[in-house]
């Protein structure tokens, strides 16, 4: 047989595209060969190797109990402030259930450890939401539980236990609360809670499809429920709360509340709230600085869509897609809808620009939890959400679903930033997150191994977690950034910080209240492209003031602490 | 059916002849084609004979079978099942029937199986050449799952009947949602020629423009959107918005007022395809819903008409009615009756359970009543009211079962005052001792 001659040249050229293309021993430089590699995927599923066990229990298959439907959350949080971020994960299955939340507490192998049993978070319920924050300002990150029919807080008492402030804590919620969000909305130190009620569901309604069917509920068969808002009166070992839902305002008007987000809409420095409404207009309430907050997403343009259209608003993400220093919102959406993203400019005010990103000709999903990240650290925030139908479709023939869900399975979405605000699908490269179809409902993002990337949780109903390790190919450097209060002895739920650099900034808020159902990593994280030195850190504090760090290096992890900057 | 029939002709038609056909065939004895095939070896006369019976099938099939689209009805509603039977025998029945073909389309849009309603009045379209119905509804049935594939598709609508608003309307509005301004902005344009009034295409036009930052013209555009009933408040509310973008604040919370003092806007009338579903809904819950919605829409006729209907092809609805009837006039036992023999027809029917359980806890009779609510909750396992109910019938017998239903039902109906306060009775109540009966409920 004759042999082929031996090149080495070309053996050597090819073996350096290779490595090119998978970037090998790059990891930190962003360029344009780089970015031609979006077939590479950027996530790999690790939850079984990790040690996480966990199956959700929504409950018995077939009794179409509406809050089946509508998922249970998940929470990333460092509850023994080790610098790993642990998970907390809700069932569904109702008070009565031995299937009880889950804690799992992250090793220093990075592998989880279920720790739920004799935690205090080993609670059974209806399980909706989950929010995180210091609430009394002791340095350990206590948790909110929001569930249908009631709400309850697991207060941080170190060592990895927890107890349940009784109704001396001033929480109750009799409504069908959804996702909830810390937030200091009266600068006084002290984090308040919001949380957004869906409808007032009555499980005797039985529904069905159109052919017949049998199928879960609308929400429009119910009555709204309108937001509750509660202000921690601080000062104290134990929580306590007083109920200002009237008094603000926000019982106002009521609305089929899934998502929420607390972020500085209009600019004036205070957090406002916004509420995503099922199948009504959003409400945006502006803060007052007095307390009361008045609803203007009709006048700032987030209430309804670019054709004046009421849609299932869902999901919520925040951050600056398009780079104009302006952050910008995002909102999930049903199969038949448009996901939306509603681009801010001026200062503001936000218009619908969904399909100048890319977004309306996306594959066509029932969207929940969603989260803007830079994820390969190209300096631009991508974007990733988790579908799941609430109305049965044709069935997927996904294995790791139970055969009732199916019919509501679909694949989840990823969506690449070019770097001006446009997005492009890369799904189909990303097997790991997208590639099965699941019904799933929250979506948590954070550093959960600390290598400097965005990784990803989702929860699946009836279904095992997706832990997505970020594996992509890195086109940036990267920083992370922790923003505390070492008087509060907390993150500071609300800051903004912005780093800058000599070309460009970044600005990030402290909020790990959004998407669904869910609680982020409370730490900011910037990809920064080709930058590989920053002028400074810029933060504004929720009280108003601001501070400015010195710069420096990249790729690192870096804690700042009230009162030990600079004033500008 | 039909096609079992057609099968069944064909074989007796076609082997007592096949015989003293080629014995009296003129070619026979020639050396015509009849000959040469007979030329041939058996294995080929065999293709031979496989290719046209494979060819007489394919005609056949393409002569019987119209190519009705099939969606699955594997958990269809009887009566759903039935209703698209009914429309699909008329398409085999006239298969270049363009209302057929149109009637099925819709039929099939209304029990939500979308694809196939598309396919059926594409068939209409080709069909009947004129209408601008046919094109309309397939492109609007595609604009959930397409919408840009529904605004080529309603191209053909529009170039049939270029004055139509409907179809240039909704285009509008979907080329505005794909980010095809100038498309959406002609359509708007040439709608607002022919119809310069018309509220809600002043709407899109207003907001496309503002999407397009020319907040000026948009204002300018709202114009008689204004005054309509339908749009009245959304105008004001847009004009707010458009306020805030040119600065105006005064202005802005001005118009916001005023759409604060408004009631709501009516409802836009529904399109022509979704104005043609409702009564195509054949499943017995969707029509149960519908002689609702048209007694509040005060069509009571109407509403008569369709209940006698519902009452005609479902006994056990009309069994329902007459047991909830009777519990109105406070006639237990005959409401009982009619309620088990309606649970005959359906024995998984939840809302007979119930009435059926309250019936017979009305006439003292718990255990039995604990017993059909148990059957019901087994069946609907989060029926909040039931775990109440059961939980009353069982409170003086059986204090702990009671407590654990009343749980339940507080756990499913958390805001229920009435579970809480009987929670709360029943857990005051010594172990398993006889207790004051509770209020019966109304």
């Amino acid at each position: 047989m004759p042999r082929l001659p031996y090149r080495p040249l070309p053996t050597v050229l090819i073996l350096l595209a290779c490595c090119a293309a998978t970037g090998c021993g790059k990891r930190g430089r962003g360029n344009a060969a780089a970015r031609a590699n979006s077939a590479a995927a950027w996530f790999v599923e690790r939850g079984r190797e990790s040690g996480i066990g966990f199956v959700n229990d929504p409950g018995p298959s077939g009794s179409y109990f509406m809050p089946q439907s509508m998922g249970n959350g998940a929470a990333l949080v460092d509850f023994d402030q080790d610098g790993r971020l642990d998970l907390y994960l809700l069932n569904g299955a109702g008070p009565a259930s031995p299937s009880v939340n889950r804690l799992y507490h992250q090793e220093a192998d990075g592998r989880f450890r279920d720790v739920s049993t004799g935690s205090g978070t080993d609670i059974s319920g209806f399980g909706s939401g989950v929010a995180v924050g210091d609430v009394t300002n002791d340095g350990l990150p206590d948790m909110v539980v929001s569930e249908y029919g009631g709400i309850r807080m697991l207060v941080n008492d170190g060592a990895g236990r927890f107890h349940e402030a009784g109704a001396a804590s001033g929480l109750s919620n009799r409504a069908w609360g959804s996702s909830s969000s810390f937030v200091d909305f009266d600068r006084d130190g002290w984090l308040d809670l919001v949380v957004v009620n869906y409808v007032a569901y009555d499980p005797a309604m039985i529904c069905h499809a159109h052919d017949g069917s049998r199928d879960f509920c609308a929400p429009a068969e119910f009555p709204s429920a309108p937001a509750s808002l509660y202000r921690n009166l601080g000062a104290g070992p134990e929580p306590r709360f007083e109920d200002v839902s009237v008094g603000s305002g926000l019982a106002a008007l009521p609305g089929a509340g899934l998502g929420v987000l607390c972020a500085d809409f209009d600019g004036d420095g205070w957090d406002d709230i916004f509420v995503a409404n099922d199948q009504q207009p959003n409400r945006l309430w502006i803060n007052r600085h007095d307390g009361t907050f008045v609803d203007e997403a009709v006048i700032r343009g987030v209430a309804v869509n670019v054709i004046g259209a009421t849609a299932a608003n869902m999901g919520v993400a925040w951050g600056d897609v398009d780079d104009d220093g302006l952050s910008d919102l995002f909102v999930t959406h049903l199969e038949m809808e448009t996901h939306t993203l509603w681009r801010q400019g001026p200062r503001g005010s936000f218009l619908d620009q969904s399909a100048a990103a890319g977004l309306v000709g996306a594959a066509r999903s029932t969207g929940f939890g969603t989260v803007l990240a830079d994820f390969d650290l190209d300096g631009d925030l991508d974007l990733a959400w988790v579908n799941g139908r609430v109305f049965a479709g044709p069935p997927a023939t996904a294995d790791s679903v139970p055969e009732f869900w199916l019919r509501y399975a679909q694949k989840n979405a990823l969506m690449e930033n070019d770097g001006s605000g446009r997005f492009t699908a890369i799904s189909d490269a990303n097997r790991a997150f997208c590639g099965t179809e699941n019904v799933a409902r929250p979506l948590a993002a954070g550093d959960i191994d600390n290598d400097g990337d965005v990784d990803l949780v989702a929860a699946t109903t009836a279904g095992r977690i997706l832990l997505l390790d970020n594996v992509a190919p890195r086109r940036g450097h990267w920083l992370t950034v922790r923003a505390i209060d070492p008087v509060l002895k907390r993150d500071l739920i609300g800051a903004v910080v912005t780093v800058q650099a000599s070309a460009r900034s970044w600005q990030r808020q402290v909020q790990p209240g959004s998407s669904y159902l869910t609680s982020h990593d409370p730490r900011t994280h910037f990809g920064l492209g080709e930058i590989d030195a920053i002028d400074a850190i810029e933060v504004r504090w929720p009280d108003g003031s601001v501070e400015r760090f010195p710069g420096g290096g990249v790729d690192r992890a870096v804690e700042l602490r009230r009162g030990t900057g600079r004033t500008p | 059916m039909s096609r079992h029939r057609h099968r069944s002709r064909l074989k007796t038609a076609s082997p007592p002849d096949r015989g003293s056909d080629r014995e009296s065939s003129p070619r026979s004895a020639g050396g015509g084609p009849a000959a040469t095939i007979r030329a041939w070896p058996w294995w080929a006369q065999l293709a031979g004979c496989g290719v046209l019976v494979a060819v007489g099938f394919m005609a056949w099939h393409w002569a019987t079978d119209p190519g009705i689209p099939r969606p699955d009805r594997k958990s269809a509603d009887p009566q759903v099942v039935l209703a698209i039977d009914d429309a699909e025998l008329r398409v085999r029945r006239d298969p270049r029937s363009a209302e057929a073909w149109g009637e099925l389309g819709l039929v099939l849009q209304a029990q939500t199986h979308a694809d196939e309603a598309v396919a059926c009045f594409q068939r209409a379209t080709e069909i009947d050449q004129r209408s601008w119905r046919w094109p309309f509804f397939a492109a609007t049935a595609r604009s959930h799952v397409a919408p840009d594939e529904a605004a080529r598709l309603m191209e053909e609508a529009i170039r049939r009947d270029p004055m139509a608003v409907w179809p240039r309307l909704l285009r509008g509005e979907w080329l505005v949602s794909l980010g095809r301004g100038a498309e959406a902005r002609a359509d708007y344009d040439a709608l607002l020629v022919a119809s310069p009034e018309h509220a809600r295409a002043r709407m899109g036009l207003a907001r496309l423009l503002l999407a397009e930052g020319e907040a000026e013209a948009a204002m300018a555009t709202i114009g008689s959107a204004i005054d309509h009933p339908s749009t009245r408040r959304a105008a004001r509310q847009l004009a707010a918005q458009i306020a805030v973008r040119r600065g105006d604040a005064t202005a802005a919370a001005r118009w916001l007022a005023e759409a604060a003092a408004l009631p709501a806007d009516a409802a836009w009338p529904e399109d022509p395809l979704a104005a043609e579903l409702p009564l195509r809904r054949a499943g017995k819950r969707s029509r149960i819903k519908l002689v609702s919605q048209m007694e509040q829409a005060g069509a009571i006729a109407e509403a008569d008409a369709l209940t006698a209907r519902l009452e005609r092809e479902s006994p056990e609805i009309y069994l329902f009615v007459e047991g909830r009837i009777q519990m109105e006039k406070g006639d237990y036992p005959a409401a009982e009756k009619a309620l088990r023999r309606a649970l005959d027809f359906d024995p998984r029917e939840v809302d007979v359970h119930f009435q059926l359980g309250r019936a017979l806890a009305l006439q003292e009779r718990r255990v039995e009543a604990a017993a059909v609510y148990r059957k019901l909750l087994a069946i609907e396992p989060a029926h909040g009211p039931a775990w109440l109910e059961l939980g009353r019938c069982l409170i003086d017998t059986d204090r702990d079962a009671a407590m654990a239903a009343l749980e339940s039902a507080v756990a499913y109906m958390p805001a229920s005052d009435a579970a809480r306060e009987e929670l709360s009775r029943a857990s005051r109540q010594p172990r398993n001792l006889p207790a004051k009966p509770a209020p019966t409920p109304p």
